[in-house]
């Protein structure tokens, strides 16, 4: 209970803060402080489960804290992400929520539930931009690049190469056999596609900027002062194109673009 | 004298005649452009054909008059070619028919065409037109007629048109060339009819067509005429019939065209419109009504509203609900028909809509009202329908949430409605946290696992080359071979000296030194002298020390063999092996 409160003052404390700073915008309200609730890690178990208790109980600020703490230990699996992205969405921070529902589909790609309430998530958002996804022509030509995870991604990939190379050692010892040619062709051509899509996860990801506070505003250049092109609204994800400290240039899908401040962002890569 | 006198009497006659002869065709050929008509008196259905002929010239073309009474459509050209006492002369016939565009005396003006220069131009032809009525009914072959089922109509009131072509001759090509409603909306009331009837005791084959026109302005609007081009089979009375007439036929095509006389209607406004209207004229009924009369909360009734009638069904919109407040009402597809085949337009819409009570008693869907113009009564009219009592009872069971409501009582068949949404609940399991994420680990198990196969192949290729290069290279074999095979050959050394055997011992060292020498240079070992050994060692550059020290051994060895000197076979080994090792780093090959 005692850790519930001090998490509830810390949370109001840095929001309003927050609002503080950008005036008429609202600000993610909930940046919860665990530094100084326990020196050790939790028990990641025990954690999970009073954060679910939490959120039954309708204490999501508590759920959040919990479950953002997790993660900040170095667990990342997607049913986490999926259940933060159901305590943001309850404590009615729609730009994290989608942020963390974006983050259990990348780690999950298959799972409906996260698909569901990411949907249900993006119809409460206000800008009509859809979200940058793959069409369904290349999500179907490219369904393993779409379709697995990157720890998924890597099993196969791992398994091929040794498959590969195991084949390609009995082929030195069997250099007439048709079949072990064929299978060494197959081979090749499913390592190199794999190869591929871990290559472009690994070092092109798809940085996607999730808006925080109900609005923002998208300027011609990194700069304060410069002219407001446009506004994005809470949930709003966009396509990043280029970085500078503490700017964002991002992509609409009709191609305009404009820059951002990175604190009323939220950025998922991947 | 008089015989001269005579001659010249002869020649001034010879003259006289030959003027009397050439005078006329040189007066005619003057005549260079002609036009005839083939009939000057005509029935406004038929046609004129007005042929102009040009004499002489075949590239010319007339200039015909200005005719405003008739539509002209030329017919082509003919071209005659004659000779006469070795002279030819050509001329060129330009047809065209004149479909006369109303009825009275016309002049058909001079066509003109210029010739060298000059401007030749016909002589003007009067022609009359008479009214097709002026023509004795029974020779009437075939005419149209028109005619609406009101002169006088409000806007958006319905009117009949009904068009008819009789005709009691055989005809071909008929085509109806225009029929426009400007100013009306027009709807098709069926097929063309075909049917006979006898008009004046003379029986016509009648086509028919019908078309409810709506008036969308007010004023006088004009229907304009509608024309008909069609042609007859004409029997010529001129030829006598012969026997070929009857294979090739001696009839020719005539073609007629037949108008309607434009009908002109007067169209009023409508009065001052009462609150509600619809905008239906005509004659227009309501009806409601009910699925069930008695039903359970949370079940479903469907509330049918149909508007039907004669008029601009086409209108016909949903009309206004009471307020059901009692009620959570889900809408339906409407259906409905038009019927074209009548007299008139007519038709129905019917809309449907799924009732839910929300609370039990003896509830009721209020009288419900569609106002329209009625153009009989000239005044605006309001159908009614009565009110429909429901009776609601509690329901039996524990009320659920339905998530289905059947919107099509009696087939069974419920539509699914998705009353609410909401996100789906938070994962429970453990294995959401049972995995820390160690990126450096992670990293270098993906590097591992990408490089250790690899290099697992190149391994198992450059084994797999110093398999096949030491089997094809015999000295090779050898020389990689020869260390241990000393080794071996020290072993047996070792166990010799058990035997007390010492001269054994040394045979079978100083065969072990030349045999692995040999091995080594790939040359015979056990026939090796020490000089021969010394030689070998000293030109592939083993360092002098060695060599001596192997080439004294050697003379040692092959002395203990034959004297009785004594060399400790485990003192032999150990003399041996640094020897050996010291040999196997030195040879170079």
């Amino acid at each position: 209970m005692k850790r519930r409160s001090t998490l509830l003052v810390f949370g109001l404390l840095l929001g309003s803060a927050a609002q503080g700073q950008v005036l008429e915008l609202e600000a993610p309200s909930t940046v919860v402080n665990t530094e100084n609730e326990s020196e050790g890690d939790l028990d990641p178990g025990e954690a999970f489960v009073n954060a679910n208790t939490a959120y039954e109980a309708g204490d999501y600020l508590l759920a959040i804290g919990l479950l953002k703490r997790l993660a900040d230990q170095g667990f990342d699996s997607g049913h986490l992400h999926f259940n933060l992205g159901n305590a943001y969405l309850r404590n009615g921070e729609l730009g994290h929520a989608v942020a963390s529902y974006r983050r259990a589909a990348i780690r999950l790609p298959r799972d409906e539930d996260v698909r569901a309430n990411l949907a249900f998530a993006r119809q409460s958002t206000k800008d009509a931009l859809s979200p940058p996804e793959p069409s369904a022509v290349l999500s179907t030509l490219f369904f393993w690049h779409y379709g697995l995870s990157l720890k998924e991604l890597q099993v196969v990939v791992l398994s091929l190469n040794l498959l590969f190379w195991g084949f390609w050692a009995i082929r030195l010892f069997h250099l007439d056999s048709e079949v072990l040619r064929w299978i060494f062709i197959l081979l090749l051509v499913l390592l190199v596609a794999t190869a591929g899509s871990l290559f472009v996860h690994h070092f092109f990801p798809l940085q996607v900027a999730v808006v925080l506070p109900q609005e923002i505003e998208a300027r011609t250049a990194p700069d304060p002062e410069s002219v407001v092109r446009f506004k994005l609204h809470a949930g709003t994800e966009v396509k990043v194109k280029d970085r500078r400290p503490g700017w964002l240039r991002i992509v609409l899908p009709d191609g305009q673009q404009g820059w951002v401040e990175e604190q009323w962002t939220e950025l998922v890569e991947g | 004298m008089k015989s001269r006198f005579d001659k010249k009497i002869s020649v001034c006659l010879i003259l006289l005649a030959a003027g009397a002869v050439f005078l006329p065709s040189a007066a005619a050929g003057e005549e260079r452009i002609q036009a005839s008509v083939d009939r000057a008196e005509i029935y406004e259905e038929d046609q004129i054909l007005l042929q102009i002929t040009i004499e002489g010239s075949r590239g010319a073309e007339p200039t015909l008059p200005e005719l405003p009474d008739f539509d002209v459509f030329s017919r082509g050209q003919s071209t005659q070619m004659n000779f006469i006492n070795g002279r030819m002369s050509s001329s060129v016939s330009y047809t065209y028919s004149l479909v006369p565009r109303r009825t009275g005396s016309f002049q058909i003006g001079s066509a003109t065409v210029e010739l060298d220069g000059e401007v030749h131009s016909t002589s003007p032809i009067t022609v009359r037109v008479l009214a097709a009525s002026e023509q004795p009914a029974e020779s009437r072959d075939l005419f149209l007629s028109a005619k609406v089922s009101t002169r006088s109509a409000f806007v958006g009131q319905q009117i009949v048109y009904t068009w008819r072509f009789y005709r009691r001759v055989q005809i071909g090509n008929a085509r109806v060339d225009s029929m426009d409603f400007d100013g009306f909306t027009v709807e098709e009331l069926g097929e063309v009819r075909e049917f006979q009837t006898t008009v004046n005791g003379v029986q016509y084959m009648v086509s028919e067509i019908r078309r409810a026109l709506f008036p969308q302005e007010v004023g006088d609007l004009v229907i304009p005429p509608s024309r008909l081009s069609c042609e007859v089979l004409v029997r010529s009375s001129r030829r006598r019939r012969s026997l070929l007439d009857d294979v090739f036929g001696s009839a020719s095509r005539q073609t007629k065209v037949l108008r309607t006389k434009p009908i002109e209607i007067e169209v009023r406004p409508l009065p001052p419109a009462p609150p509600g209207f619809s905008g239906l004229v005509g004659d227009f009924a309501l009806e409601a009504g009910l699925s069930k009369q008695e039903i359970q909360v949370g079940e479903s009734v469907t509330l049918r509203l149909t508007v039907k009638g004669s008029g601009n069904v086409q209108m016909i919109g949903q009309p206004a609900l009471p307020v059901l407040d009692e009620f959570k009402i889900y809408d339906d597809k409407p259906d409905g028909g038009i019927e074209r085949s009548g007299t008139t337009l007519s038709g129905f819409r019917s809309y449907r809509k799924a009732l839910v009570p929300l609370a039990a008693g003896e509830l009721e869907v209020p009288e419900m009202t569609l106002t329209f113009f009625d153009p009989d009564e000239e005044s605006f009219r309001t159908a009614r329908t009565e009110a429909l009592p429901l009776v609601v009872r509690p329901s039996e069971g524990e009320e659920e949430l339905r998530l289905t409501e059947s919107v099509a009582p009696g087939t069974g068949k419920v539509a699914v409605r998705i009353l609410a949404d909401d996100i789906l609940p938070p994962y429970k399991g453990l294995d959401a946290v049972a995995r820390r994420s160690q990126s450096t680990l992670d990293r270098a198990l993906l590097l591992g696992g990408l490089l250790l196969p690899p290099l697992g192949f190149v391994g198992t290729v450059v084994a797999q080359r110093r398999r096949r290069r030491f089997a094809l290279d015999s000295g090779l074999r050898r020389r990689r071979d020869a260390l241990g095979r000393a080794r071996k050959c020290l072993k047996r050394i070792e166990s010799q000296s058990e035997g007390e055997d010492a001269a054994a011992a040394s045979q079978l060292a100083s065969r072990c030194l030349r045999e692995y020498v040999g091995d080594k240079l790939d040359v015979e070992g056990s026939a090796l002298t020490p000089a021969e050994t010394e030689e070998l060692l000293r030109s592939h550059g083993v360092d002098e020390e060695a060599v001596e020290e192997t080439c004294r051994l050697l003379n040692r060895l092959e002395a203990a063999q034959y004297s009785s000197e004594k060399l400790e076979p485990r003192r032999l080994t150990t003399v041996l092996t640094p020897l050996l090792k010291n040999l196997d780093r030195q040879i170079r090959v």
